[in-house]
């Protein structure tokens, strides 16, 4: 995650750090395997046994010392494509957030700096597209678009922007009004200063405790489009599509859709009690 | 997706840890336990219960045009000739119990049986032919069939067992559209008379006018039909009393309900499931013959408007190896650019020497496209085997899956189109011209090539197209299309990779299913029974 | 005017301003298509004279706001285009499909707002049941749809054999397409169960992910409640801690888990895409399933735009049964 790198301050060493009585030692592993998994997935492509399309037995061999996760229905090793689908897939999280973090900062920032009329009119259209079902608008936006990864995060990120606008706006709107800050404005400087060098930092925390507990849930989105068929197009390797593929195989072949939707489960998991660690100790 | 707003949370205990990783486990075990764990619940005894995996938009048989469905239509549905349902291409009498054609070719004289009844009690006559078959070419209808009676110039009935079409010019295929399983369909003419005003069309969405052994019961959109037994069917009695067709779209889902009991027959498995079937001794997996064939469009033009390429593209495709991972034993590796059978043995062959050749030489520096129907799982994993023979063999292909009803746009846009499109294709009937006009005529002004999506073929080609429709000489006519299948396999603008056969998983103690062989994913239930 | 007439006034006019949003964003993404819908309307074999009207038709060569309004005439008279699969107009097709997804959404909403309320309240509580439905309930919301339905059908269909694998059971002809309804009103207890059997699982799937959500704002709002000075001193009376949950806490802390309940049904009906297809339930959800395979942008953008229309209003009422529960929210701005 972003988080880890994001975030100024103390607050990250008592995170790591030894705590009373030990409690919430299972955030605390989970997080740490996010972070792992950030900085080792974007060397899957060298990391993994063989490659995303690469035929390497038999299809359909079951699960062994070979293939720890069997071949797929062409042939392919299972554990690679797992791995590799995973790493897009969290290419495509990160991207997403990061984009509406980016959006929703300067929106947020902007109608809560400037106030007045700009701030009604920011907030009314961000208002508008949160009351939209966001789902069922990426979902509509890729199918028109057409199917892939880069339509998938510009559809996701379209509906996400506005929650992280909406936060920092008030925060900024909160900020604002603090000693330090509103004696920096009176001494004349300017608004957009003032927002990057007082309001900005302060606004950070909350904005990465939302952005973190949001990573097991783009997760989940962005395997479900992929599932329904509006992920990026076979052959590659994307773990809501091998999902989809490995249930018609599912009596016959049964590790070929387990093996990516319990990956997606485990680590979905990790991402959320890892965000429920990094709200409670910074939120 | 969800948010989360609980700003304070207290940590939690140590121990619960462990449950997060033991719950993964468990899910796995759940999934995984216990392969086919037996047939449970007893069978009904006189009740049949079948899959198919969409929706039919309407129950009227003549603008249902798609295999799916079928079930239902031809349970409920006759028409005046039929399909062998022995899977074999004779034609045989059904609603006409003999047919007579002029020497010049033009005109079909149908004696009718005396002894059929509507649904309802009604006789048929040589009037309901008539209406139906008028209403197949009708404007409001739009039926995507009525291309089949547009050679008609003129229907008479000169008594009411006797039905007389006479043709504008001589068609060598139109005796095989009449016994098509997509062919015109004999529908009661009181139904059509009292719903003029839209031609049936909405009384006929949601209700069943024909002559076949079963009537439409109820039927829930989107969910199940259910077929009730007529004891006026002028045929043998069926032996199910009632025959729920449900509709589930995942094949995993159709399979867990034949396990479950649930259901008695299922098809469109993938092979792996199949082969792990015919195994197992609660269950049957039954084979037949059918007409789908699946193939590769090429498009001539952009980047391989080189013969050369095109050619050694086709040359390093090994169908052998594609066939058994795709398809195992349920296909066989195609030899004739027509589907199996349909034109004599050793003519329109299309067969090469699998050989990698100098594909990496002409294939440098370009990109090629192969195009797939989304949401099709077979022709997808036939489409990454290839893409993977292509790409060992030195050629860079790239997979684009085309939305199912893209496909009739490709024509029009061709430079956007991808050059080369994989597709299981059926024909009509098992006449050669149902297969040529529609996937291979290049001329696409007057109504042909309807399937040829990425312009293919030859004038050359349609040429020998149009002599043989028009030939009154069987040998004539075979000789034709043989010229037709070998100008395209010249040409290579269309590749030919298997012969498909259909295959259901049924219970075992089901005998006697019939199958039709232009008739893909349906099985004729009026002989089928519980032993 | 007063306090709830002025605040009622406020959500009424966010809401008129939200619906010309949803159908501005529909008509572009649909006028900015890479397909051609003039094609898809006139049909594969139209000829360039067909075309033409079909374009006209659908006023593709308008200025931006004229398209606009003329869209917004025919989404008024009920015209969602033709969908190319089905062959039907598309609202006809809504209409058929539309009544078993709102039986499911509600059924699953129900499921939702009472999972959450108990995840909500017993994760209050400290000690090792809180910190087990803790968990539990971010397992649960970590779960694909697809892999939880998958779970469920081994285990409770092919292995208990305690509910059906899909469909919704035999249908009542019925006022209201609901089946459940429907028995109900046909004084048929028979189909009702057989109805209820058939609801079970596709709404467990569907309402796990909600309820976790739900019970994750309930229990931070009744941590807080149960904080305050006035709970505290009840409790210091001697009031046991269900008691007091039951009096204070539950009553302050529902409007917010209210609020997240109007939201989550946005997942929910993305949700029933992939849950209908696997239950074969016959419903919008796998109609738009379909639809997305064939491409089939007619019946696509209907779907969303009715699933979307429906999402406003009833999160507008939600806004407004919370206005009638809470007086303090007429106070405040």
């Amino acid at each position: 995650m972003t988080v880890a790198t994001a975030t100024p301050g103390r607050r990250w060493f008592r995170l790591a750090g030894p705590r009373r009585g030990g409690a919430g030692q299972l955030e605390l592993w989970c997080l740490y395997l996010i972070v792992a998994l950030t900085v080792i997935l974007p060397f899957a492509h060298w990391l993994v046994p063989s490659g995303e399309t690469e035929i390497v037995g038999t299809p359909f061999t079951a699960p062994g010392a070979q293939h720890w996760l069997g071949t797929d229905e062409q042939g392919r090793d299972v554990l690679s494509r797992v791995i590799l689908g995973l790493a897009s897939s969290w290419w495509g999280v990160l991207g997403i957030i990061v984009c509406s973090l980016l959006i929703g900062t300067i929106i947020g920032t902007i109608a809560g700096t400037l106030g007045g009329w700009v701030d009604a009119v920011l907030m009314r259209l961000t208002d508008a597209v949160l009351a939209l079902p966001g789902p069922l608008v990426s979902l509509l936006v890729v199918a028109a678009l057409g199917p892939g990864l880069r339509n998938v995060l510009l559809a996701v990120t379209a509906t996400w922007w506005p929650w992280y606008a909406r936060i920092v706006r008030s925060e900024v709107r909160a900020v604002r009004v603090l000693p330090h800050v509103d004696a920096a404005r009176s001494a004349g400087m300017s608004p957009l200063r003032v927002a990057l060098r007082h309001v900005l930092p302060g606004v950070l925390r909350p904005i990465v405790v939302v952005a973190s507990l949001d990573v097991g849930s783009v997760l989940l989105l962005l395997a479900s489009l992929s599932f329904i068929g509006l992920g990026a197009p076979a052959p590659a390797a994307e773990i809501g599509s091998m999902s989809a593929a490995g249930f018609t195989y599912l009596f016959s072949a049964p590790w070929v859709a387990l093996a990516p939707a319990a990956v997606l489960f485990t680590v979905t998991m990790a991402a959320n009690f890892a965000g429920d660690g990094v709200q409670e100790r910074i939120g | 997706m969800s948010r989360r707003m609980s700003p304070h949370r207290r940590p939690l205990r140590r121990n619960l840890g462990i449950s997060a990783g033991l719950a993964t486990v468990a899910l796995a075990l759940a999934a995984c336990s216990g392969g086919g764990s037996g047939s449970a619940g007893a069978r009904p005894k006189d009740a049949l219960r079948l899959a198919i995996s969409s929706e039919m938009p309407t129950l009227d048989p003549q603008t249902v045009y798609q295999y799916e469905g079928n079930q239902v239509l031809t349970a409920v549905y006759e028409g005046l000739l039929s399909y062998s349902s022995d899977s074999t291409d004779e034609i045989v009498p059904m609603l006409a119990k003999s047919y007579k054609l002029s020497d010049d070719g033009l005109t079909y004289t149908f004696a009718l049986r005396d002894d059929v009844t509507f649904a309802g009690g009604r006789a048929m006559t040589s009037a309901d032919v008539k209406a139906s078959f008028e209403r197949l070419a009708a404007a409001g209808v739009e039926s995507q069939m009525a291309y089949m009676v547009a050679g008609v110039a003129k229907y008479q009935t000169p008594d009411e067992h006797t039905f007389v079409v006479r043709l504008k010019a001589p068609s060598s295929s139109f005796l095989s559209l009449v016994a098509s399983p997509f062919g015109p369909k004999v529908i009661d003419s009181t139904v059509l008379e009292e719903n003029k005003a839209d031609n049936a069309l909405e009384y006929l969405k949601t209700h069943t006018a024909g002559t076949g052994p079963y009537q439409l019961g109820s039927m829930t959109a989107g969910q199940e039909y259910d077929l009730t037994r007529r004891d006026d069917y002028w045929g043998e009695e069926p032996s199910f009393a009632t025959v729920t067709v449900k509709v589930i779209s995942d094949v995993a889902t159709q399979l867990l309900q034949l396990e479950g009991g649930d259901l008695d027959i299922v098809t469109g498995q993938p092979v792996a499931t199949l082969q792990q079937f015919a195994k197992d001794g609660d269950y049957q997996v039954q084979q037949f013959p059918t007409l789908q064939k699946a193939n590769l469009h090429v498009k001539t033009s952009g980047t391989l408007s080189d013969m050369k390429l095109r050619e050694a593209l086709r040359d390093s495709i090994d169908r052998k190896t594609l066939v058994s991972q795709v398809w195992g034993d349920y296909a066989k590796v195609s030899g004739q650019m027509y589907p199996a059978g349909m034109v004599a043995d050793g003519t329109a062959t299309d067969t090469w020497q699998t050989a990698t050749g100098n594909l990496a030489t002409l294939a440098q520096g370009k990109t090629i496209t192969l195009g797939y129907i989304a949401g099709r799982t077979a022709d997808q994993q036939a489409s990454e085997a290839l893409q993977a023979q292509w790409t060992d063999a030195g050629a860079t292909v790239e997979l684009v899956a085309v939305q199912g009803n893209d496909i009739y746009g490709l024509s029009g846009s061709l430079d956007t189109a991808p050059d080369l499109l994989f597709e299981t294709a059926y024909p009509d009937s098992a006449h050669p011209d149902t297969w040529a006009r529609l996937f291979w005529y290049s001329d696409l002004t007057k109504g042909n090539g309807a399937l040829n999506y990425l312009a293919g073929g030859t004038p050359a080609a349609d040429r020998y197209i149009d002599r043989g429709a028009a030939a009154t000489d069987e040998t004539v006519a075979e000789k034709a299309y043989g010229a037709a299948g070998d100008a395209i396999h010249n040409d290579i603008s269309y590749i030919t990779l298997a012969d498909i056969d259909d295959a259901f998983i049924m219970s075992k103690d089901l005998t006697g299913a019939g199958h039709w062989l232009p008739l893909s994913v349906t099985l004729d239930l009026r002989t089928l029974k519980r032993s | 005017m007063t306090g709830f007439a002025r605040q009622f006034g406020i959500r009424l006019a966010s809401m008129a301003g939200v619906l010309p949003v949803l159908t501005f964003v529909v008509e572009e993404i649909q006028r900015q298509l890479p397909s051609d819908p003039a094609r898809v309307l006139a049909g594969r074999t139209a000829s360039p004279q067909a075309l033409a009207a079909a374009r006209e038709r659908l006023g593709l060569d308008e200025p931006l706001i004229t398209h606009y309004v003329g869209y917004l005439g025919r989404l008024l008279s009920g015209d969602l285009g033709t969908s190319v699969s089905t062959r039907r107009p598309v609202a006809d097709d809504i209409a058929t499909y539309l009544p078993a997804t709102l039986e499911l959404v509600l059924v699953a909403a129900l499921l939702a707002l009472v999972g959450g309320l108990l995840l909500g309240v017993v994760g209050a509580r400290d000690g090792l049941t809180g910190g087990l439905v803790r968990v539990v309930s971010v397992a649960g919301a970590s779960a694909a749809s697809f892999l939880l339905a998958i779970v469920l059908l081994l285990v409770f269909y092919r292995d208990l054999g305690w509910f059906p694998a899909g469909g919704r059971g035999d249908t009542a002809d019925g006022p209201t397409g609901m089946t459940l309804l429907d028995s109900l009103l046909h004084g048929d207890p028979g189909g009702f169960l057989d109805a209820v059997r058939h609801v079970v699982l596709p709404a467990v799937v569907l309402a796990l992910g909600p309820a976790v959500a739900i019970g994750r704002v309930l229990r931070a709002s009744l941590r807080e409640v149960m904080a305050a000075d006035f709970v505290r001193s009840a409790r210091a009376k001697g009031a046991g801690w269900w008691l007091t949950v039951w009096r204070h806490g539950l009553r302050n802390a529902a409007g917010p888990a209210l609020s997240m309940a109007g939201l989550q049904v946005s997942i929910m009906f993305g949700g029933s895409v992939v849950v209908e297809s696997l239950f074969s339930w016959p419903g919008l959800g796998r109609y738009l399933s379909t639809a997305i395979a064939a491409s089939d942008l007619a019946a696509i953008t209907g779907v969303v735009l009715v699933l979307g229309v429906a999402y406003v209003l009833l999160n507008f009422l939600v806004d407004t049964l919370q206005l009638l529960i809470d007086p303090r929210l007429r106070e405040s701005e």
